[in-house]
């Protein structure tokens, strides 16, 4: 192997086995494959399934109740109308699943006040607001049948289940790309952050324990330079794939988990849509919203990865080299007894100033600042990932390809100018670490 | 003479700073060579120079003869003055990486460095992390790193530095095995009694310049004052009757009262014969040996010239 090679497998090894590694990579998936589950999951595994008596003194309501929304989580028992609240009270007492709603004569045609619900135990928020929201819309519709005079059948229809906007383009959903910017533009502002940090501790940590001149009667300082950039960059991709690969494995597993088929309710959508005659309700189980969206996120994520595959890498690698260039001579001209924190805080600047950009993309994506910083190069690894989800690729590649070539036009110079300090600095101690120094030494260099 | 190392005219500069100015050195095959001098007088840069850590200003190096490269480097052996290891890494593996960068292969390094930590019984330190380690444990494991891969040319800068007396033994004995199988040393020590004790040639480097080389014989015999050391068993009126004009009494330590060790220098061209045949009837001569100047008061005499020399210089600009 090559003395390059032999650099590069030493810092990629020494760091892939190193526990926070491992938990980073195991943890990270895990969390953003919860964040997008997590409500279905906290709505799966409170759920249970109420049945709800109706005591009907409106003659007509309970009925209607029991015939048009009974749904996965409540099922409406209409009970014959002989039976009182307290004959009705007896049955449900032994049942904890069992609530009695009492409907008030009134309800339907002239109040939208449903009436009462009696339970033995406190009912959670989520029935009562399922209850309400049926009553409503059977309210609703009982006011437009009064005026245009049409069957329930066919107000239904009118009314439809839900509205949905087409969206244009990429075809995300304009929240999930919201997302999708903000975790695209954090995620690269941490990687190339703590990777690139991790080049400047490398290099202190030769020059402190003072192995850099062993090293150094072995190899060129830029090649040793070089293979410690190319080992830790190279961790950053292997974290980068684990965890986008995790995260996708993460994301099936925790779906089968939780029970949802999303072909099923894609052809149950289709049939909805296509229907033209009667509704049957029963046809379609009714989902609900947290299942919903985090169908269309795992759905608009499968869409947006190929973009983030390819485009991501080279952000990152831009980035990082950047970055690094400037931790490494900052690395090399440190000294143990001296205070690097004032130097590595001109080099976040920008970073930071990045992300406080890539937050506003998500509600401005189109705005001026976002797009002049994401061509800019000391800030487009992080603004250009975090407007990526709202690049159109058929008019707008032309931007993603510019601000890359900038990113490695500046990256050329950058790593000269770090291979120079380093060179030079990486072999001097007890020099005070200046930026009148750091010049001196890059122009000693020459 | 064959010279494994040829510096010809080697200046450096750093900044405003000229680290080596007109040097001229060369190292002669198989020799331990001593490069002396005050801190920071230009030593390590000439180091660096040879290990092609940095190059030189002007001037040429030759190595067995050919222009100093990068195919060296696999030949050199260097220990550092200033040198550590990586504190969370193991032992073993760490030796195998420093061994891999010099050239070696897997399987030669795994081999030979078992056969050196058997050597210094060290087996079971393998799988230790540098930082468990005493400062003198890690020294032995650089010296092994160091001398592995079995270069023509070994490059020691202060190696008995944190070794306790045993340990100094240790390695001595085997810098001195070393040589035997022809390696060639460079010895940079302010240690001056291991350069009387192993080197055979001297540089001694001040303020950039070289004050003073050659063989430490020679050099040592033209640093002496012409005395000599009489131990004698005998009266020390009678002796110093012997003396008369030829001979000038420089010391006299009495040992007891008829035993006495006395240091004596000849006046003109008198020869110490003259004096032994004086005292030879009156005293019962126990030994007699030229003073020798030691290579700590040639260090410190040359230095302190060449600083009168550099003021004087200083004073005439």
């Amino acid at each position: 192997m090559s003395k390059l090679g032999l650099i590069i497998q030493r810092e990629y090894k020494t760091r892939v086995r190193k526990k926070s590694f491992i938990i980073l990579s195991i943890i990270t998936p895990i969390l953003l494959s919860l964040l997008i589950m997590m409500p279905v999951i906290i709505q799966k595994s409170t759920f249970r399934k109420s049945t709800i008596l109706i005591v009907d003194n409106t003659q007509t309501m309970g009925e209607l109740l029991e015939r048009t929304k009974n749904s996965q989580f409540i099922k409406y028992v209409n009970m014959p109308t002989e039976m009182t609240i307290e004959e009705v009270a007896d049955r449900y007492e032994n049942s904890e699943d069992t609530m009695v709603l009492h409907l008030n004569k009134n309800f339907g045609i002239i109040s939208n006040s449903p009436g009462q619900l009696y339970n033995n135990k406190h009912p959670g928020p989520a029935v009562i607001n399922n209850i309400q929201d049926d009553c409503f819309d059977l309210f609703r519709k009982i006011q437009v049948l009064r005026i245009t005079k049409l069957n329930l059948a066919q107000v239904d229809q009118k009314l439809g289940r839900t509205c949905v906007i087409q969206y244009e383009g990429l075809g995300i959903n304009p929240q999930v790309r919201s997302y999708l910017s903000l975790a695209g533009g954090m995620f690269m502002y941490m990687l190339v952050l703590i990777y690139g940090v991790q080049v400047m501790k490398g290099i202190m940590e030769e020059k402190n324990n003072r192995i850099i001149e062993i090293i150094l009667s072995s190899i060129k300082p830029v090649k040793l330079m070089w293979g410690k950039i190319i080992g830790i960059g190279l961790v950053g991709i292997t974290q980068f794939t684990i965890i986008i690969i995790a995260s996708i494995l993460f994301l099936g597993v925790i779906k089968n988990a939780v029970d949802i088929d999303t072909s099923e309710i894609v052809n149950n959508q289709i049939q909805t849509m296509n229907a033209n005659g009667d509704i049957n309700e029963n046809v379609i189980p009714k989902i609900s919203i947290e299942e919903l969206d985090a169908i269309r996120s795992i759905e608009d994520l499968k869409n947006y990865l190929p973009t983030f595959i390819l485009v991501m890498p080279f952000l990152f690698t831009g980035g990082f080299l950047l970055y690094a260039s400037f931790f490494a001579a900052v690395g090399s001209a440190s000294n143990p007894d001296t205070e690097t924190q004032q130097f590595i805080l001109p080099i976040t600047i920008p970073i930071i100033i990045s992300v406080l950009i890539a937050t506003t993309i998500m509600n401005n994506p189109g705005s001026d600042l976002a797009f002049y910083t994401s061509m800019f190069p000391l800030t487009s690894p992080v603004v250009m990932a975090a407007r990526l989800p709202f690049i159109n690729w058929s008019t707008e590649w032309w931007q993603i390809v510019t601000a890359i070539s900038l990113l490695f036009g500046t990256v050329w110079f950058s790593t000269r100018f770090a291979a120079r300090v380093y060179r030079t600095a990486i072999l001097l101690y007890g020099q005070k670490l200046t930026y009148k120094n750091i010049w001196k030494w890059y122009k000693q260099s020459n | 003479m064959e010279y494994i190392i040829e510096a010809s005219n080697i200046t450096k500069t750093f900044s405003d700073h000229k680290a080596l100015d007109e040097v001229n050195i060369k190292i002669p095959k198989g020799a331990i060579y001593g490069l002396l001098g005050p801190n920071g007088a230009g030593k390590t840069t000439f180091i660096r120079l040879i290990n092609q850590i940095t190059k030189p200003d002007n001037g040429v190096i030759l190595y067995n003869g050919e222009p100093l490269n990068e195919n060296h480097i696999s030949k050199i052996g260097y220990l550092p003055e200033e040198r550590g290891l990586y504190k969370k890494m193991k032992i073993g593996e760490q030796a195998l990486y420093l061994a891999q960068l010099k050239g070696m292969s897997l399987k030669d390094a795994k081999n030979k460095l078992h056969y050196w930590f058997d050597k210094f019984d060290i087996l079971n330190w393998w799988d230790k992390r540098v930082e468990d380690l005493s400062k003198g444990m890690a020294q032995k494991i650089q010296f092994i790193v160091t001398v592995l891969h079995e270069p023509e040319l070994l490059i020691l800068d202060e190696p008995f530095s944190g070794f306790d007396p045993i340990n100094t033994e240790l390695i001595k004995r085997e810098i001195l095995e070393l040589k035997k199988k022809g390696t060639t040393i460079i010895f940079s020590t302010h240690n001056m009694q291991s350069v009387e004790e192993i080197c055979s040639y001297i540089t001694l480097i001040d303020h950039s310049k070289i004050i003073l080389q050659g063989n430490v014989k020679r050099i040592r015999t033209k640093f002496s004052d012409n005395e000599y050391e009489i131990k004698f068993e005998g009266n020390m009126i009678s002796f110093t009757t012997a003396l008369w004009t030829g001979f000038e009494l420089i010391q006299h330590i009495p040992l007891s009262k008829t035993i006495h060790t006395v240091i004596v220098k000849p006046v003109g061209k008198t020869s110490i014969n003259t004096l032994l045949g004086a005292i030879i009837n009156s005293c019962k001569i126990q030994y007699v040996k030229e003073k020798k100047a030691s290579m700590n008061d040639i260090f410190i005499r040359a230095v302190k010239e060449n600083e009168l020399t550099l003021e004087g210089t200083s004073n005439d600009e």
